[in-house]
Protein backbone atom coordinates (compact mmCIF):
# COMPACT_ATOMS: atom_id res chain seq x y z
CA UNK A 1 0.00 0.00 0.00
CA UNK A 2 2.84 2.37 0.86
CA UNK A 3 4.48 1.91 -2.51
CA UNK A 4 1.22 2.49 -4.28
CA UNK A 5 0.52 5.65 -2.40
CA UNK A 6 4.02 6.98 -2.95
CA UNK A 7 3.64 6.42 -6.65
CA UNK A 8 0.31 8.15 -6.72
CA UNK A 9 1.75 10.99 -4.72
CA UNK A 10 4.65 11.37 -7.10
CA UNK A 11 2.28 11.39 -10.03
CA UNK A 12 -0.11 13.94 -8.66
CA UNK A 13 2.04 16.27 -6.60
CA UNK A 14 0.53 19.64 -5.88
CA UNK A 15 1.37 22.53 -8.07
CA UNK A 16 -0.17 25.93 -7.74
CA UNK A 17 -0.25 27.91 -10.96
CA UNK A 18 1.52 31.21 -11.04
CA UNK A 19 1.23 33.95 -13.59
CA UNK A 20 4.93 34.58 -13.73
CA UNK A 21 6.44 34.12 -17.17
CA UNK A 22 10.05 34.75 -16.41
CA UNK A 23 13.25 32.98 -17.36
CA UNK A 24 13.19 29.24 -17.65
CA UNK A 25 15.39 26.31 -18.54
CA UNK A 26 18.34 27.24 -20.63
CA UNK A 27 17.19 27.84 -24.14
CA UNK A 28 19.83 27.73 -26.77
CA UNK A 29 17.36 28.20 -29.60
CA UNK A 30 18.69 30.91 -31.83
CA UNK A 31 21.64 31.85 -29.65
CA UNK A 32 24.15 32.99 -32.19
CA UNK A 33 25.62 35.92 -30.36
CA UNK A 34 27.72 35.10 -27.35
CA UNK A 35 28.18 38.55 -25.97
CA UNK A 36 25.41 40.56 -24.39
CA UNK A 37 23.47 42.47 -26.98
CA UNK A 38 20.60 44.92 -26.47
CA UNK A 39 18.59 43.49 -29.37
CA UNK A 40 15.99 40.78 -29.65
CA UNK A 41 17.01 38.18 -32.22
CA UNK A 42 13.44 37.05 -32.80
CA UNK A 43 11.28 38.73 -35.42
CA UNK A 44 8.31 40.87 -34.45
CA UNK A 45 6.67 40.39 -37.83
CA UNK A 46 3.63 38.15 -38.16
CA UNK A 47 3.31 36.16 -41.36
CA UNK A 48 0.48 33.62 -41.23
CA UNK A 49 0.82 30.23 -42.89
CA UNK A 50 -1.78 29.56 -45.56
CA UNK A 51 -3.25 26.26 -44.45
CA UNK A 52 -4.76 25.77 -47.88
CA UNK A 53 -1.15 25.01 -48.82
CA UNK A 54 0.14 23.28 -45.68
CA UNK A 55 -0.56 23.14 -41.99
CA UNK A 56 -4.22 22.21 -41.84
CA UNK A 57 -3.22 18.72 -40.68
CA UNK A 58 -2.11 20.28 -37.40
CA UNK A 59 -5.61 19.96 -36.00
CA UNK A 60 -5.74 16.23 -36.59
CA UNK A 61 -2.24 15.76 -35.25
CA UNK A 62 -3.10 17.65 -32.07
CA UNK A 63 -6.14 15.65 -31.07
CA UNK A 64 -5.61 13.07 -28.34
CA UNK A 65 -5.03 12.59 -24.66
CA UNK A 66 -1.37 13.56 -24.40
CA UNK A 67 0.24 12.00 -21.34
CA UNK A 68 3.82 12.68 -20.40
CA UNK A 69 6.00 14.94 -18.30
CA UNK A 70 6.00 18.69 -18.04
CA UNK A 71 8.20 21.48 -16.80
CA UNK A 72 6.70 24.95 -16.41
CA UNK A 73 9.21 27.59 -15.42
CA UNK A 74 10.99 25.66 -12.65
CA UNK A 75 8.19 23.29 -11.61
CA UNK A 76 8.18 19.74 -12.87
CA UNK A 77 5.54 17.03 -13.12
CA UNK A 78 6.53 13.42 -13.64
CA UNK A 79 3.00 12.84 -14.89
CA UNK A 80 0.96 15.39 -16.79
CA UNK A 81 -1.86 15.28 -19.31
CA UNK A 82 -3.51 17.56 -21.85
CA UNK A 83 -6.75 16.10 -23.17
CA UNK A 84 -7.26 17.57 -26.65
CA UNK A 85 -10.59 16.94 -28.35
CA UNK A 86 -12.49 18.70 -31.12
CA UNK A 87 -15.27 21.03 -30.01
CA UNK A 88 -16.39 22.08 -33.48
CA UNK A 89 -15.51 21.12 -37.06
CA UNK A 90 -12.41 23.35 -36.94
CA UNK A 91 -11.57 23.93 -33.29
CA UNK A 92 -9.66 21.70 -30.87
CA UNK A 93 -9.39 22.34 -27.16
CA UNK A 94 -7.27 21.31 -24.17
CA UNK A 95 -6.98 22.68 -20.64
CA UNK A 96 -5.02 22.07 -17.47
CA UNK A 97 -7.39 22.65 -14.56
CA UNK A 98 -5.23 23.30 -11.54
CA UNK A 99 -8.11 23.90 -9.15
CA UNK A 100 -8.07 26.76 -6.65
CA UNK A 101 -4.94 28.25 -8.21
CA UNK A 102 -6.49 28.49 -11.64
CA UNK A 103 -6.23 26.94 -15.06
CA UNK A 104 -4.29 27.16 -18.29
CA UNK A 105 -5.77 26.40 -21.68
CA UNK A 106 -4.62 26.38 -25.27
CA UNK A 107 -7.07 25.84 -28.09
CA UNK A 108 -6.34 25.79 -31.80
CA UNK A 109 -8.79 26.78 -34.51
CA UNK A 110 -9.15 27.69 -38.16
CA UNK A 111 -9.63 31.35 -38.93
CA UNK A 112 -8.95 34.07 -41.47
CA UNK A 113 -6.25 36.50 -40.39
CA UNK A 114 -4.33 39.03 -42.47
CA UNK A 115 -6.17 37.87 -45.60
CA UNK A 116 -4.95 34.33 -45.03
CA UNK A 117 -6.78 31.14 -44.10
CA UNK A 118 -4.69 29.96 -41.19
CA UNK A 119 -4.67 28.39 -37.73
CA UNK A 120 -4.55 30.43 -34.57
CA UNK A 121 -4.18 29.48 -30.93
CA UNK A 122 -6.01 30.90 -27.96
CA UNK A 123 -3.90 30.54 -24.83
CA UNK A 124 -4.51 31.71 -21.29
CA UNK A 125 -6.78 31.11 -18.38
CA UNK A 126 -7.74 32.39 -15.00
CA UNK A 127 -4.83 32.26 -12.58
CA UNK A 128 -4.99 33.65 -9.07
CA UNK A 129 -7.66 36.15 -10.05
CA UNK A 130 -5.94 37.29 -13.23
CA UNK A 131 -7.71 36.63 -16.51
CA UNK A 132 -5.46 36.46 -19.55
CA UNK A 133 -6.04 35.42 -23.12
CA UNK A 134 -3.32 35.61 -25.76
CA UNK A 135 -3.64 34.84 -29.45
CA UNK A 136 -1.01 33.17 -31.58
CA UNK A 137 -0.87 32.55 -35.32
CA UNK A 138 0.83 29.73 -37.16
CA UNK A 139 3.82 31.09 -39.04
CA UNK A 140 5.95 28.03 -39.74
CA UNK A 141 5.39 24.46 -40.89
CA UNK A 142 7.94 21.89 -41.95
CA UNK A 143 8.23 18.16 -42.46
CA UNK A 144 11.23 15.89 -42.14
CA UNK A 145 12.19 12.41 -41.10
CA UNK A 146 11.90 13.75 -37.55
CA UNK A 147 8.19 14.38 -37.97
CA UNK A 148 6.07 17.45 -38.55
CA UNK A 149 6.95 20.77 -36.97
CA UNK A 150 4.71 23.80 -36.42
CA UNK A 151 5.37 27.17 -34.83
CA UNK A 152 2.80 29.68 -33.65
CA UNK A 153 3.82 33.22 -32.70
CA UNK A 154 2.14 36.07 -30.87
CA UNK A 155 -0.41 37.54 -33.29
CA UNK A 156 0.75 41.11 -32.59
CA UNK A 157 4.35 40.92 -31.40
CA UNK A 158 5.47 37.86 -33.34
CA UNK A 159 8.17 35.53 -32.03
CA UNK A 160 9.86 38.52 -30.45
CA UNK A 161 7.11 38.49 -27.81
CA UNK A 162 6.32 34.80 -27.46
CA UNK A 163 5.90 31.65 -29.44
CA UNK A 164 5.17 27.96 -29.16
CA UNK A 165 6.72 25.09 -31.07
CA UNK A 166 5.17 21.68 -31.55
CA UNK A 167 6.61 18.64 -33.22
CA UNK A 168 4.78 15.40 -33.83
CA UNK A 169 6.60 12.18 -34.60
CA UNK A 170 4.60 8.96 -34.65
CA UNK A 171 2.54 9.10 -31.44
CA UNK A 172 4.85 11.52 -29.64
CA UNK A 173 4.50 15.25 -29.08
CA UNK A 174 7.13 17.81 -28.15
CA UNK A 175 5.44 21.05 -27.11
CA UNK A 176 7.76 23.89 -26.06
CA UNK A 177 6.66 27.44 -25.27
CA UNK A 178 8.70 30.62 -24.94
CA UNK A 179 7.52 33.83 -23.29
CA UNK A 180 8.78 37.29 -22.46
CA UNK A 181 6.15 38.40 -19.92
CA UNK A 182 4.10 39.90 -22.77
CA UNK A 183 7.09 41.83 -24.04
CA UNK A 184 8.36 43.14 -20.71
CA UNK A 185 11.49 41.01 -20.95
CA UNK A 186 13.83 41.75 -23.78
CA UNK A 187 13.32 38.40 -25.43
CA UNK A 188 11.36 35.22 -24.89
CA UNK A 189 12.83 32.35 -22.94
CA UNK A 190 11.60 28.86 -22.21
CA UNK A 191 8.36 28.72 -20.28
CA UNK A 192 7.04 25.20 -20.83
CA UNK A 193 8.60 21.92 -21.90
CA UNK A 194 5.99 19.21 -22.44
CA UNK A 195 6.88 15.77 -23.76
CA UNK A 196 4.08 13.29 -24.20
CA UNK A 197 2.63 10.37 -26.09
CA UNK A 198 -0.88 10.05 -27.45
CA UNK A 199 -3.12 7.71 -25.47
CA UNK A 200 -6.82 6.88 -25.42
CA UNK A 201 -7.40 8.23 -28.97
CA UNK A 202 -11.01 7.14 -28.82
CA UNK A 203 -11.84 10.16 -26.64
CA UNK A 204 -11.00 12.60 -29.42
CA UNK A 205 -12.28 10.32 -32.16
CA UNK A 206 -15.70 10.17 -30.55
CA UNK A 207 -15.87 13.96 -30.31
CA UNK A 208 -14.64 14.32 -33.90
CA UNK A 209 -17.45 12.10 -35.09
CA UNK A 210 -20.05 14.13 -33.22
CA UNK A 211 -18.93 17.61 -34.32
CA UNK A 212 -17.83 16.71 -37.87
CA UNK A 213 -14.14 17.42 -37.33
CA UNK A 214 -12.01 18.39 -39.19
CA UNK A 215 -13.18 20.97 -41.67
CA UNK A 216 -11.26 23.84 -43.21
CA UNK A 217 -13.80 26.46 -42.21
CA UNK A 218 -13.31 29.39 -39.81
CA UNK A 219 -14.28 28.64 -36.24
CA UNK A 220 -13.99 32.34 -35.43
CA UNK A 221 -13.58 35.43 -37.57
CA UNK A 222 -10.35 37.37 -37.10
CA UNK A 223 -10.27 38.78 -40.62
CA UNK A 224 -10.48 42.30 -39.19
CA UNK A 225 -7.72 41.63 -36.68
CA UNK A 226 -8.03 42.82 -33.09
CA UNK A 227 -9.67 45.85 -31.56
CA UNK A 228 -6.51 47.62 -30.43
CA UNK A 229 -8.47 49.52 -27.80
CA UNK A 230 -8.59 46.36 -25.72
CA UNK A 231 -5.11 44.95 -26.27
CA UNK A 232 -3.04 44.92 -23.10
CA UNK A 233 -0.29 47.52 -23.03
CA UNK A 234 2.63 47.15 -20.68
CA UNK A 235 3.04 49.89 -18.07
CA UNK A 236 5.09 52.78 -19.40
CA UNK A 237 4.54 51.85 -23.02
CA UNK A 238 2.21 53.31 -25.62
CA UNK A 239 1.42 50.34 -27.82
CA UNK A 240 0.74 46.66 -27.36
CA UNK A 241 3.50 44.14 -27.85
CA UNK A 242 1.18 41.19 -27.58
CA UNK A 243 -2.24 40.02 -28.74
CA UNK A 244 -3.25 39.69 -25.12
CA UNK A 245 -6.31 40.67 -23.13
CA UNK A 246 -6.14 40.99 -19.36
CA UNK A 247 -8.40 41.69 -16.43
CA UNK A 248 -7.82 41.15 -12.74
CA UNK A 249 -10.17 40.84 -9.80
CA UNK A 250 -10.14 37.86 -7.49
CA UNK A 251 -13.78 38.49 -6.55
CA UNK A 252 -15.11 38.14 -10.09
CA UNK A 253 -15.80 35.05 -12.15
CA UNK A 254 -14.42 34.11 -15.54
CA UNK A 255 -17.49 35.38 -17.39
CA UNK A 256 -17.28 38.87 -15.91
CA UNK A 257 -13.51 39.12 -16.33
CA UNK A 258 -13.76 37.95 -19.93
CA UNK A 259 -16.05 40.85 -20.72
CA UNK A 260 -13.90 43.34 -18.85
CA UNK A 261 -10.73 42.21 -20.61
CA UNK A 262 -12.17 42.87 -24.06
CA UNK A 263 -11.32 39.33 -25.11
CA UNK A 264 -13.02 38.91 -28.49
CA UNK A 265 -13.50 35.15 -28.09
CA UNK A 266 -14.76 34.32 -24.62
CA UNK A 267 -15.73 31.14 -22.86
CA UNK A 268 -19.37 31.82 -23.69
CA UNK A 269 -18.54 31.72 -27.40
CA UNK A 270 -17.19 28.18 -27.20
CA UNK A 271 -19.53 25.49 -28.46
CA UNK A 272 -19.99 21.95 -27.21
CA UNK A 273 -18.11 22.27 -23.89
CA UNK A 274 -19.83 21.85 -20.54
CA UNK A 275 -19.54 22.64 -16.85
CA UNK A 276 -19.48 20.48 -13.76
CA UNK A 277 -19.85 21.84 -10.25
CA UNK A 278 -18.60 19.48 -7.56
CA UNK A 279 -19.63 20.10 -3.94
CA UNK A 280 -18.40 18.12 -1.00
CA UNK A 281 -20.10 17.44 2.30
CA UNK A 282 -17.52 17.70 5.03
CA UNK A 283 -17.62 15.86 8.34
CA UNK A 284 -15.71 16.65 11.51
CA UNK A 285 -12.75 14.46 10.49
CA UNK A 286 -12.11 16.38 7.30
CA UNK A 287 -13.35 19.78 8.37
CA UNK A 288 -10.09 21.60 7.63
CA UNK A 289 -8.55 19.48 4.90
CA UNK A 290 -7.57 20.66 1.44
CA UNK A 291 -8.60 18.16 -1.23
CA UNK A 292 -7.74 16.59 -4.52
CA UNK A 293 -10.45 16.56 -7.14
CA UNK A 294 -9.79 14.28 -10.09
CA UNK A 295 -11.86 13.34 -13.11
CA UNK A 296 -10.88 10.03 -14.64
CA UNK A 297 -12.08 7.46 -17.11
CA UNK A 298 -11.76 4.63 -14.59
CA UNK A 299 -12.68 4.82 -10.90
CA UNK A 300 -9.74 5.53 -8.60
CA UNK A 301 -11.39 3.72 -5.69
CA UNK A 302 -12.54 0.17 -5.12
CA UNK A 303 -16.07 -0.81 -4.23
CA UNK A 304 -15.42 0.14 -0.61
CA UNK A 305 -14.21 3.63 -1.41
CA UNK A 306 -10.51 3.01 -0.83
CA UNK A 307 -7.91 3.91 -3.44
CA UNK A 308 -7.63 1.15 -5.97
CA UNK A 309 -4.64 -1.11 -6.51
CA UNK A 310 -5.29 -0.95 -10.25
CA UNK A 311 -2.36 1.16 -11.42
CA UNK A 312 -3.75 1.60 -14.90
CA UNK A 313 -6.72 3.49 -13.44
CA UNK A 314 -4.44 6.35 -12.42
CA UNK A 315 -3.26 6.78 -15.99
CA UNK A 316 -6.84 7.50 -17.03
CA UNK A 317 -6.98 10.71 -15.01
CA UNK A 318 -8.07 13.62 -17.22
CA UNK A 319 -8.32 16.46 -14.68
CA UNK A 320 -6.14 16.71 -11.59
CA UNK A 321 -7.09 19.67 -9.47
CA UNK A 322 -6.05 20.79 -6.00
CA UNK A 323 -8.64 22.56 -3.89
CA UNK A 324 -8.00 24.71 -0.86
CA UNK A 325 -9.31 23.82 2.57
CA UNK A 326 -11.46 26.96 2.48
CA UNK A 327 -13.49 25.66 -0.46
CA UNK A 328 -16.30 23.12 -0.35
CA UNK A 329 -17.13 23.56 -4.01
CA UNK A 330 -15.36 23.73 -7.35
CA UNK A 331 -16.59 24.15 -10.91
CA UNK A 332 -14.90 22.67 -13.94
CA UNK A 333 -15.21 24.92 -16.97
CA UNK A 334 -14.40 24.14 -20.61
CA UNK A 335 -15.21 20.49 -19.87
CA UNK A 336 -15.34 18.04 -22.75
CA UNK A 337 -18.60 16.09 -22.97
CA UNK A 338 -18.14 12.47 -22.01
CA UNK A 339 -18.18 10.03 -19.16
CA UNK A 340 -16.08 10.62 -16.07
CA UNK A 341 -15.58 9.36 -12.58
CA UNK A 342 -15.46 12.08 -9.93
CA UNK A 343 -12.79 11.24 -7.34
CA UNK A 344 -12.40 13.08 -4.04
CA UNK A 345 -9.36 12.52 -1.85
CA UNK A 346 -8.85 14.71 1.20
CA UNK A 347 -5.23 15.65 1.83
CA UNK A 348 -5.69 14.82 5.47
CA UNK A 349 -2.01 14.82 6.39
CA UNK A 350 -1.60 17.98 4.30
CA UNK A 351 1.64 16.83 2.71
CA UNK A 352 0.58 17.98 -0.74
CA UNK A 353 0.39 14.42 -2.05
CA UNK A 354 -2.07 11.59 -2.10
CA UNK A 355 -0.52 9.48 0.62
CA UNK A 356 -1.18 7.13 3.48
CA UNK A 357 -3.75 8.55 5.85
CA UNK A 358 -5.63 10.56 3.24
CA UNK A 359 -9.37 10.07 3.24
CA UNK A 360 -11.32 9.22 0.08
CA UNK A 361 -14.90 8.85 -1.03
CA UNK A 362 -16.09 6.24 -3.46
CA UNK A 363 -15.67 7.37 -7.06
CA UNK A 364 -18.93 8.57 -8.59
CA UNK A 365 -19.74 8.31 -12.33
CA UNK A 366 -21.07 11.33 -14.16
CA UNK A 367 -21.93 11.95 -17.80
CA UNK A 368 -21.46 15.39 -19.34
CA UNK A 369 -23.48 16.07 -22.45
CA UNK A 370 -22.74 18.88 -24.96
CA UNK A 371 -23.18 22.36 -23.45
CA UNK A 372 -24.25 20.69 -20.22
CA UNK A 373 -24.09 22.28 -16.76
CA UNK A 374 -24.27 19.74 -13.97
CA UNK A 375 -23.88 19.72 -10.24
CA UNK A 376 -22.95 16.82 -7.99
CA UNK A 377 -22.49 16.56 -4.24
CA UNK A 378 -20.04 14.02 -2.84
CA UNK A 379 -20.90 12.69 0.60
CA UNK A 380 -19.51 9.98 2.86
CA UNK A 381 -15.90 11.06 2.52
CA UNK A 382 -14.68 8.78 5.28
CA UNK A 383 -12.37 6.06 3.99
CA UNK A 384 -8.91 6.48 5.43
CA UNK A 385 -6.26 4.90 3.22
CA UNK B 1 55.78 13.83 -22.59
CA UNK B 2 56.77 15.63 -19.45
CA UNK B 3 55.55 18.89 -21.01
CA UNK B 4 52.18 17.39 -21.86
CA UNK B 5 51.75 16.05 -18.38
CA UNK B 6 52.73 19.42 -17.05
CA UNK B 7 50.05 21.13 -19.13
CA UNK B 8 47.41 18.58 -18.09
CA UNK B 9 48.24 19.23 -14.48
CA UNK B 10 47.17 22.82 -14.95
CA UNK B 11 43.83 21.90 -16.44
CA UNK B 12 40.95 22.86 -14.23
CA UNK B 13 38.83 19.88 -13.15
CA UNK B 14 35.69 21.22 -14.83
CA UNK B 15 37.32 21.50 -18.23
CA UNK B 16 36.35 18.85 -20.74
CA UNK B 17 33.26 17.36 -22.32
CA UNK B 18 30.11 16.78 -20.31
CA UNK B 19 26.79 15.05 -20.95
CA UNK B 20 23.69 16.66 -19.44
CA UNK B 21 21.46 14.37 -17.40
CA UNK B 22 17.97 15.68 -18.15
CA UNK B 23 14.60 14.14 -18.89
CA UNK B 24 13.60 17.20 -20.90
CA UNK B 25 16.45 17.50 -23.36
CA UNK B 26 19.72 15.85 -24.38
CA UNK B 27 22.93 17.83 -24.66
CA UNK B 28 26.69 17.69 -24.51
CA UNK B 29 28.89 20.60 -23.55
CA UNK B 30 32.56 21.43 -23.78
CA UNK B 31 33.80 23.55 -20.89
CA UNK B 32 36.86 25.58 -21.81
CA UNK B 33 38.96 27.98 -19.82
CA UNK B 34 39.84 31.24 -21.52
CA UNK B 35 41.81 34.02 -19.83
CA UNK B 36 40.79 32.76 -16.41
CA UNK B 37 37.11 32.50 -17.28
CA UNK B 38 35.07 29.40 -18.16
CA UNK B 39 32.84 29.05 -21.21
CA UNK B 40 30.35 26.23 -21.82
CA UNK B 41 30.19 25.54 -25.55
CA UNK B 42 27.21 23.55 -26.81
CA UNK B 43 28.38 20.52 -28.77
CA UNK B 44 24.93 19.06 -29.24
CA UNK B 45 21.41 19.88 -28.10
CA UNK B 46 17.97 18.42 -28.76
CA UNK B 47 14.79 19.29 -26.86
CA UNK B 48 12.35 17.89 -29.38
CA UNK B 49 11.80 21.10 -31.31
CA UNK B 50 15.29 22.63 -31.33
CA UNK B 51 18.16 20.49 -32.54
CA UNK B 52 21.73 21.75 -32.82
CA UNK B 53 25.19 20.41 -33.56
CA UNK B 54 28.24 22.54 -32.97
CA UNK B 55 29.27 24.68 -35.89
CA UNK B 56 32.18 27.10 -35.92
CA UNK B 57 30.03 29.48 -37.93
CA UNK B 58 27.21 29.28 -35.40
CA UNK B 59 28.67 28.67 -31.95
CA UNK B 60 26.21 28.54 -29.07
CA UNK B 61 26.90 28.59 -25.39
CA UNK B 62 25.32 27.27 -22.23
CA UNK B 63 27.18 29.98 -20.35
CA UNK B 64 29.99 32.47 -20.71
CA UNK B 65 32.58 33.95 -18.39
CA UNK B 66 32.14 31.85 -15.28
CA UNK B 67 34.63 32.64 -12.54
CA UNK B 68 36.02 30.21 -10.03
CA UNK B 69 35.13 31.23 -6.51
CA UNK B 70 36.14 28.72 -3.87
CA UNK B 71 34.47 25.43 -4.71
CA UNK B 72 32.04 27.04 -7.13
CA UNK B 73 32.05 28.55 -10.59
CA UNK B 74 29.73 31.54 -10.67
CA UNK B 75 28.78 34.88 -12.19
CA UNK B 76 28.42 33.76 -15.78
CA UNK B 77 26.19 35.31 -18.37
CA UNK B 78 23.86 32.49 -19.27
CA UNK B 79 23.85 31.28 -22.83
CA UNK B 80 20.09 31.07 -22.56
CA UNK B 81 19.71 34.49 -24.04
CA UNK B 82 21.48 36.91 -26.28
CA UNK B 83 20.78 39.55 -23.75
CA UNK B 84 22.88 41.17 -21.13
CA UNK B 85 19.68 41.63 -19.20
CA UNK B 86 19.15 37.98 -18.50
CA UNK B 87 18.36 37.31 -14.88
CA UNK B 88 19.55 33.72 -15.11
CA UNK B 89 21.99 32.97 -12.37
CA UNK B 90 24.27 30.03 -12.83
CA UNK B 91 26.41 28.12 -10.43
CA UNK B 92 28.51 25.01 -11.00
CA UNK B 93 29.77 22.73 -8.29
CA UNK B 94 32.16 19.86 -8.90
CA UNK B 95 30.62 17.19 -6.70
CA UNK B 96 32.81 14.32 -7.96
CA UNK B 97 35.66 13.95 -10.40
CA UNK B 98 33.25 13.13 -13.18
CA UNK B 99 30.10 14.86 -11.99
CA UNK B 100 29.06 18.50 -11.98
CA UNK B 101 26.00 19.94 -10.33
CA UNK B 102 24.60 22.76 -12.46
CA UNK B 103 22.24 25.10 -10.65
CA UNK B 104 20.18 27.65 -12.59
CA UNK B 105 17.92 30.11 -10.80
CA UNK B 106 14.62 30.52 -12.63
CA UNK B 107 12.09 32.92 -11.15
CA UNK B 108 13.99 32.61 -7.89
CA UNK B 109 13.65 28.84 -7.97
CA UNK B 110 16.62 26.54 -8.56
CA UNK B 111 16.78 24.01 -11.35
CA UNK B 112 19.46 21.45 -10.59
CA UNK B 113 21.02 19.20 -13.19
CA UNK B 114 23.85 16.72 -13.10
CA UNK B 115 26.43 16.81 -15.85
CA UNK B 116 28.46 13.62 -16.32
CA UNK B 117 31.91 13.64 -17.89
CA UNK B 118 31.64 12.24 -21.39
Amino acid sequence: MDKKLKRIGAIFCIWICTVSCEEDVRNIAGDQVVTPSPSNPYSSSVNPIDINVDGFDFLENMQGDWIGMNRVIADEWDWFAFDYRPISPSHIHGIFEGGSGGNLLTSFFVTDFQDTRTIMARNGGLLNGIYRTSYFVMDSVSSSSLGKYYRLVDAVGGAATMFMELRFVNDSLYFNAYTSRLGVNLLPTRHMTFKASKQYPELAETAASVVGFPENTPAWDFSQGFDTNFLYINPGETSAKSASFLAADDQKDVFTLAQESGDPFTISDHPYLGYLQVDIERNSTIADDPWFLYLSQAPLTDEFGFLTDNQEAYNTVLKFSNILESQDSFTFTYLHPGEYYVNIIMDSNQDGFISEGDISAQSVPVTITPEDAQQITIVNIENQN
Amino acid sequence: MAIIVGCNDKQDPVEGTWKVESRFYSATCEIQKEDGYFDGIVLSYDDGTTSYRFSENDPRYFFKNLKKKGEYYVDGVSGATKSGYSSDQLKIELIATDTLKMISMVSNKPIEELWIRN
